[in-house]
C-alpha cells in the first residue's frame, strides 16, 4: 500500500490504521448446516438389526424383541444385556434366538456368545457366516464428541410398525470418568432404549447407549439416597467407542475359548479353555 | 379347581390343605326332615325318654363313664380301619403339567384292602399313598371315582397283612340328634376323632328366593350331589378329615365326609356311599341312566301333585319323547309321582339314574290341561369333564370334548381337542397365527383328528422323527372361523449360559478410608482403600498384601475414594487390568508407604454364569458350585457337589425331601463333585431304574439322606392326566 507523502504523518497513520482495521474485520460468520437425517437412516439403518429370542425364566418363557447393531460384516452384533434380561436375578436363559436383518422377517439363527454385565453390553453372533458381509458399524472410526455437541440415535420400530428405522436426536450432556468413561445424553435420546449406537452430526460412531449399575459393593455401602446418587441420568447413558472396541476384544476371546461348559474349579471359565487353577504361591 | 354355583353356600372339600369357610348368609335351608321317616334300629345314648312330667333321674357320673364307654367302643371298631392317604396330582395351567399334592383320609372296607374316600380327594391323582392304623406306609392304586357322589375306591397294591375293615352302618336309620363321630386326619393329624351330633339327616342345598331349586355343586371334577341328601351334623371337621368315615356309637360307617366349616360338617350317607363303592369295586365306574330331565318340586307352583319340567336337554331322550319345560310329570311307569319339596329331589333322580342304560321309562304328563305320555329310552350318562394331555414341545394342553363341553360351547359334535391352555412362549403360542385357548384343533397336517387319542398319537408320530419336521400345520375352529396355523416344534435342548467376560480381580474385600478415618489412621493426606479380607484359595493369599494395608495407588496411579459411593472404585480398577500377570500395589502398613506386587486373576464365576442341569426325571434344577457360594457358606474346597436351585414339591426329589439350596454331594454309589459328575450320576440312574435313590446333601452345615422311589416310565412326549375310569355325568342332562 502506498500512502501518499503529502498527507500529514498523522493523518497517513490514522488512514493506514483505518485500512488495517478495515482488513482486520471479520466477514459474517456462516450458519451450520442442519444435519442430513435421512442420509443418516439411509447409511447407518441397514446395519441395525431386529433381535427376536425367547427369554427363559424361573418365572416361564417369553418371546422377546429388541434391536442391536452389527458390528462386523460376518454376523457379530453389539446389544443391551438388560434387554437380553442380563439385569434380571437370576438371569434368564435366552434361546431361539433369531436376527432379522434388513428386509428379513424370518430371520436367522444366532447365539449369545458373551456378557458384560458391568458395561451393559451383550454380544450376539448369527450361527451360519453370511453369503456377503451384512452392512456394520466400525467402531474403530470414532468421533470424540464434547458436551454440547448434537448426537443422534438410530434404532428401529416394533413390529407393527414394519421395524421402520426411527432417529432421534439429542446432545451431549455430560462427560464423565467417574464410575468409568460415559458419555451422558440430554433427556429423552432414543427414548432410554439401550444398545443403540450413537452418531455425531457427521454420522460418525460416538458410541452406544447403555446403562450401568453402581457396583454391588457401592450400593449396598449407600443403602438410602440411590435416587440421589442416580441424579442427572435419565433414561440411557453412551460408553464411548473407544470403550467398546476394547470390551468387543475382550468378549471375542471369551467366545473363541469356547463358551459352555465348566470352569475349572474356583476359576472363572472362558467357558471349556482349560484355565489353570489360581494356587497361591507359598 | 372349583367352581360354586351361583348362591350356593361357599362350603368346601376337605382335601388339605384347603378350607373354605361356609357362608351360612346366603344359604335357604329347607323345612326338617319329614317326621315319618323311620329310626327303627337307630343306636342313640342309652338315656331314658323323658316325658314333661317325667324328672330323668339318671347318674351323671354314670352317663359319662356310659359315654365314654361307647365312644371308644366305636373308636376301636374303626381305628383300625381308619387310613390317610397322601395323592401326588397332576394338573394342568398355562399348557404346562405340573404337580401337586393333597391329602385326605378314608375307611378301609373290605380285608382285601379296598379304601372308601370321596373323589376329591384323588382327583387328578398320579399316585397315592396310604399311611395305615400301624403307621405303615403302603402304596395304592385308583380303582374308580365317582364324581356325581364325590365318591372314590382305591386299593392297596398287593394287599397288605392284616388288614382291618370298618362295617357300613345304616344311614336312613340316622335321626337329627344321633351322636356321631367324625374320624380322619384333619390338617394331616392322623388318627384324629371328634364327637358330634346329626343337626339335619337329609340336608340338600338349594337356591331361589323360595329355596326350591336344588343347587347343583362344582367341584373340580365337574357337578356333584345330585343324588345325596347329606348328612349335617357338628363333630368338627377341617382340611384332610375329606374321604373319612361319620360313626355311629355302634362303631358303624354311617357317612363319608365331604365338606364342611364354621362347625358344620356334611356327609354322604352309607347308604349311597355303600352302593357306590360295590359299583366301583365291580365294574371301575359308575353307569347310570340319563333321560335329559331336570325337575322341580311344585312347593310353589299351582300344582298339588306331580313334579315340574325344569329343562330338557337337546337331543336326550326327552326331547326325543316330545317333553317340554313346564310340563308337569305325573306318574312314572305307571305309579304316580309328587315331588313337593327340594329333599324328595336327589331320590326321584337316582331312581332314574339307577335304572339300566337302554331302559324304557314311560312318564305320564300333563301340559296345560292336555294330559300326555312320553315313552324315554335312557342312554348312558357320560362324563362331564374331559381328559386331558399336554404336549410339551408344542406348548399346549388339550382336552377331550365331552358331550356337556360340546352343549355349554355350542358345538354341533364332540370330534376335535378343546384347547384348555398355552404355555407363554410355545410353539403354540409363537406360532403365526398363535393357538388360543379354546380353539378346536380339528387336523394335524390335513389329518382329522376326531378326539384326543388321535391328538396324542399323531403328535408322538410326529415328533418321533428324525428329524422332527420344521412346520406341523394345524387346523382349528375359533367360534364360527375356521383357520390353520403352522407350529415350529421345538426340540428339548440343553442350553448353557453365556460366560461373563473376564476381567481382572484381586482376590480382597475392601473399605474405603474416607478423610476423617484416613486421618485417625495417621494418613491425613493418603486415602484409599483398606484391607479388610484376603478371599481364600486365591492369588492374593500368597502374595505380601495384609488385613490392614491401605491401598492408596494401582501400578503408580492414585485412587482416591470421596465417599461410600466409591467404595467399587478399587475393583473396578482391577477389572480394567489383564486376567494375569502382576499389578503393584501401593499400599501404607504400620505408617510406611511400600509396594506390594500381587498377581491378578480372572474374575470368578458368578451364579447366572454357572453351568445348569435341569433333569426332568426327578423335577431338579442344579448348578456348578461358584467361588460365592462357598465363601457364603463358608464351605472350603474340600467341599463338592451341585446346589440346588429348583425342585418340584411334588416330583421324587421334593417327595424325597431335596430343597433348594440343598448341595447334592452323592447320589447312591455316585460322589457328585461337579456338574459333569452329576450328570453322569443321573444318566446311570436313568439307565439302572432302581427302586430307591438316595440322596447325600449338605444342607447348610448338616448332612442329610433323603430316600427317593422313583416311579420310572419311559420318558413321553405326552403327560396323559391320571387316568381315571369314565364318569358318567349327572341327573337328568
Amino acid at each position: 500500500m502506498t500512502i501518499s507523502r503529502t498527507l500529514s504523518p498523522a493523518l497517513a497513520l490514522t488512514l493506514a490504521a483505518g485500512v488495517v482495521a478495515l482488513t482486520l474485520v471479520p466477514a459474517s460468520p456462516a450458519v451450520a448446516a442442519e444435519p442430513d437425517l435421512g442420509g443418516l437412516i439411509r447409511d447407518r439403518a441397514p446395519a441395525i438389526v431386529s433381535v427376536k429370542f425367547l427369554m427363559k425364566s424361573e418365572q416361564g418363557e417369553e418371546e422377546q424383541e429388541t434391536v442391536g447393531v452389527m458390528i462386523e460384516g460376518d454376523g457379530l452384533i453389539l446389544t443391551s444385556n438388560a434387554a437380553l434380561g442380563g439385569m434380571m436375578r437370576p438371569a434368564p436363559l435366552t434361546t431361539d434366538m433369531k436376527v432379522m436383518v434388513g428386509d428379513d422377517t424370518q430371520g436367522v439363527d444366532a447365539k449369545v456368545i458373551a456378557r458384560d454385565t458391568e458395561l451393559g453390553l451383550a454380544w450376539i453372533k448369527v450361527d451360519a457366516a453370511p453369503a456377503s458381509p451384512f452392512a456394520s458399524v466400525d467402531f474403530a472410526s470414532a468421533a470424540q464428541p464434547k458436551v454440547g455437541d448434537e448426537i443422534f440415535t438410530v434404532s428401529l420400530m416394533g413390529k407393527f410398525f414394519d421395524r421402520a428405522p426411527i432417529v432421534a436426536r439429542g446432545h451431549i450432556a455430560s462427560v464423565t470418568a467417574k464410575p468409568r468413561a460415559l458419555l451422558i445424553p440430554s433427556i429423552g435420546l432414543a427414548g432410554g432404549e439401550f444398545g443403540l449406537p450413537v452418531f455425531d452430526d457427521q454420522g460418525r460412531i460416538v458410541g452406544v447407549t447403555t446403562f450401568v449399575l453402581p457396583d454391588r459393593e457401592e450400593m449396598e455401602a449407600n443403602p438410602s439416597g440411590m435416587r440421589a446418587a442416580m441424579r442427572g441420568i435419565v433414561g440411557s447413558m453412551i460408553l464411548p467407542a473407544a470403550e467398546v472396541v476394547a470390551a468387543t476384544a475382550r468378549a471375542k476371546e471369551t467366545a473363541a475359548s469356547g463358551g459352555g461348559e465348566a470352569a475349572v474349579e474356583g476359576s472363572e471359565a472362558g467357558a471349556g479353555a482349560p484355565v489353570e487353577t489360581p494356587v497361591a504361591p507359598k | 379347581m372349583m367352581r360354586r354355583a351361583p348362591s350356593a353356600p361357599v362350603l368346601r372339600a376337605l382335601a388339605g390343605p384347603a378350607l373354605i369357610l361356609a357362608a351360612a348368609s346366603g344359604v335357604t335351608v329347607p323345612g326338617c326332615a319329614s317326621a315319618s321317616r323311620a329310626s327303627a334300629g337307630a343306636p342313640t345314648a342309652s338315656a331314658p325318654a323323658a316325658s314333661p312330667t317325667t324328672a330323668v333321674k339318671a347318674d351323671p357320673d354314670r352317663l359319662r363313664e356310659d359315654m365314654r364307654l361307647l365312644v371308644g367302643r366305636a373308636r376301636d371298631r374303626v381305628f383300625p380301619a381308619l387310613v390317610n392317604i397322601s395323592v401326588v396330582t397332576v394338573n394342568y395351567w398355562g399348557g404346562k403339567e405340573t404337580k401337586g399334592g393333597q391329602t385326605g383320609s378314608g375307611t378301609i372296607i373290605s380285608p382285601d384292602g379296598y379304601i372308601l374316600t370321596n373323589q376329591h380327594v384323588v382327583d387328578k391323582g398320579k399316585k397315592f399313598r396310604v399311611t395305615l392304623a400301624d403307621r405303615r406306609e403302603v402304596p395304592a392304586t385308583l380303582v374308580g371315582e365317582d364324581p356325581l357322589t364325590d365318591l372314590a375306591v382305591i386299593k392297596i397294591d398287593g394287599g397288605a397283612a392284616g388288614l382291618a375293615a370298618a362295617s357300613f352302618g345304616r344311614s336312613a336309620a340316622l335321626e337329627t340328634g344321633d351322636y356321631v363321630m367324625a374320624m380322619g386326619s384333619p390338617y394331616s393329624l392322623s388318627r384324629s376323632v371328634t364327637l358330634g351330633i346329626v343337626s339335619n339327616a337329609e340336608r340338600v342345598f338349594t337356591s331361589g328366593a323360595g329355596g326350591d331349586e336344588v343347587e347343583e355343586m362344582e367341584f373340580d371334577a365337574g357337578r356333584t350331589g345330585l343324588f345325596t341328601t347329606w348328612i349335617q351334623h357338628d363333630a368338627l371337621i377341617n382340611p384332610g378329615n375329606s374321604g373319612g368315615p361319620l360313626v355311629n356309637l355302634r362303631g358303624e360307617v354311617v357317612g363319608v365326609n365331604a365338606m364342611g366349616g364354621n362347625s358344620l360338617g356334611f356327609a354322604i350317607p352309607s347308604d349311597l356311599a355303600r352302593d357306590v363303592a360295590e359299583r366301583l369295586i365291580k365294574d371301575g365306574e359308575v353307569v347310570r341312566s340319563s333321560i335329559g330331565l331336570a325337575l322341580k318340586p311344585i312347593k310353589r307352583s299351582q300344582f298339588t301333585e306331580g313334579v315340574v319340567v325344569n329343562s330338557v336337554v337337546k337331543d336326550s331322550p326327552a326331547d326325543r319323547a316330545g317333553l317340554k319345560a313346564g310340563d308337569l310329570v305325573t306318574s312314572i311307569d305307571g305309579a304316580p309321582v309328587t315331588i313337593r319339596f327340594a329333599e324328595e329331589v336327589p331320590p326321584l333322580v337316582r331312581a332314574i339314574a339307577d335304572r339300566p342304560v337302554g331302559t324304557s321309562i314311560a312318564l305320564g304328563y300333563r301340559r296345560g290341561t292336555t294330559p300326555g305320555e312320553a315313552v324315554v329310552v335312557t342312554e348312558k350318562l357320560l362324563k362331564e369333564i374331559g381328559t386331558q394331555s399336554s404336549l410339551r414341545q408344542w406348548g399346549f394342553s388339550a382336552q377331550e370334548i365331552t358331550e356337556r363341553m360340546a352343549r355349554d360351547l355350542r358345538l354341533t359334535d364332540r370330534s376335535g381337542v378343546f384347547v384348555s391352555g398355552l404355555r407363554e412362549g410355545s410353539p403354540a403360542q409363537t406360532a403365526e397365527p398363535a393357538l388360543q385357548y379354546g380353539d378346536i384343533v380339528r387336523s394335524i397336517d390335513g389329518r382329522p383328528v376326531p378326539g384326543l387319542e388321535a391328538l396324542v398319537a399323531t403328535y408322538t408320530e410326529i415328533m418321533a422323527k428324525d428329524p422332527i419336521p420344521e412346520f406341523v400345520m394345524l387346523g382349528f375352529d375359533r367360534g364360527e372361523k375356521n383357520q390353520i396355523t403352522l407350529i415350529e416344534p421345538r426340540p428339548d435342548k440343553k442350553e448353557d449360559p453365556p460366560r461373563e467376560v473376564p476381567k481382572g480381580w484381586v482376590g480382597v474385600a475392601t473399605q474405603p478410608v474416607l478423610r476423617d478415618l484416613a486421618a485417625r489412621l495417621g494418613h491425613p493426606d493418603t486415602l484409599g482403600f483398606r484391607v479388610s479380607r484376603l478371599y481364600p484359595d486365591t492369588l492374593a493369599v500368597g502374595s505380601d498384601l495384609l488385613v490392614g494395608d491401605v491401598v492408596y495407588a494401582v501400578n503408580g496411579e492414585k485412587i482416591a475414594p470421596r465417599g461410600m459411593q466409591d467404595s467399587g472404585m478399587l475393583q473396578r480398577k482391577f477389572r480394567t487390568l489383564p486376567t494375569t500377570g502382576d499389578t503393584v500395589l501401593s499400599v501404607i502398613r504400620d505408617g510406611e508407604k511400600r509396594d506390594v506386587k500381587v498377581r491378578l486373576e480372572r474374575t470368578r464365576i458368578g451364579p447366572d454364569e454357572a453351568i445348569k442341569d435341569e433333569n426332568k426325571d426327578f423335577e431338579l434344577n442344579v448348578r456348578e458350585l461358584t467361588f460365592f457360594d462357598r465363601d457364603d457358606y463358608r464351605w472350603d474346597a474340600t467341599v463338592q457337589g451341585v446346589l440346588v436351585t429348583n425342585v418340584e414339591g411334588a416330583g421324587w426329589a421334593g417327595l424325597a425331601g431335596v430343597g433348594e439350596r440343598d448341595l447334592i454331594q452323592r447320589i447312591n454309589d455316585h460322589d457328585v463333585a461337579d456338574i459333569a459328575s452329576y450328570r453322569k450320576a443321573m444318566e446311570a440312574l436313568a439307565k439302572s431304574q432302581p427302586e430307591r435313590v438316595t440322596f447325600g446333601v449338605l444342607r447348610f452345615n448338616r448332612t442329610y439322606i433323603m430316600f427317593a422311589e422313583p416311579e420310572w416310565k419311559p420318558e413321553a412326549p405326552v403327560e396323559k392326566e391320571g387316568a381315571a375310569a369314565p364318569v358318567p355325568v349327572a341327573n337328568g342332562r
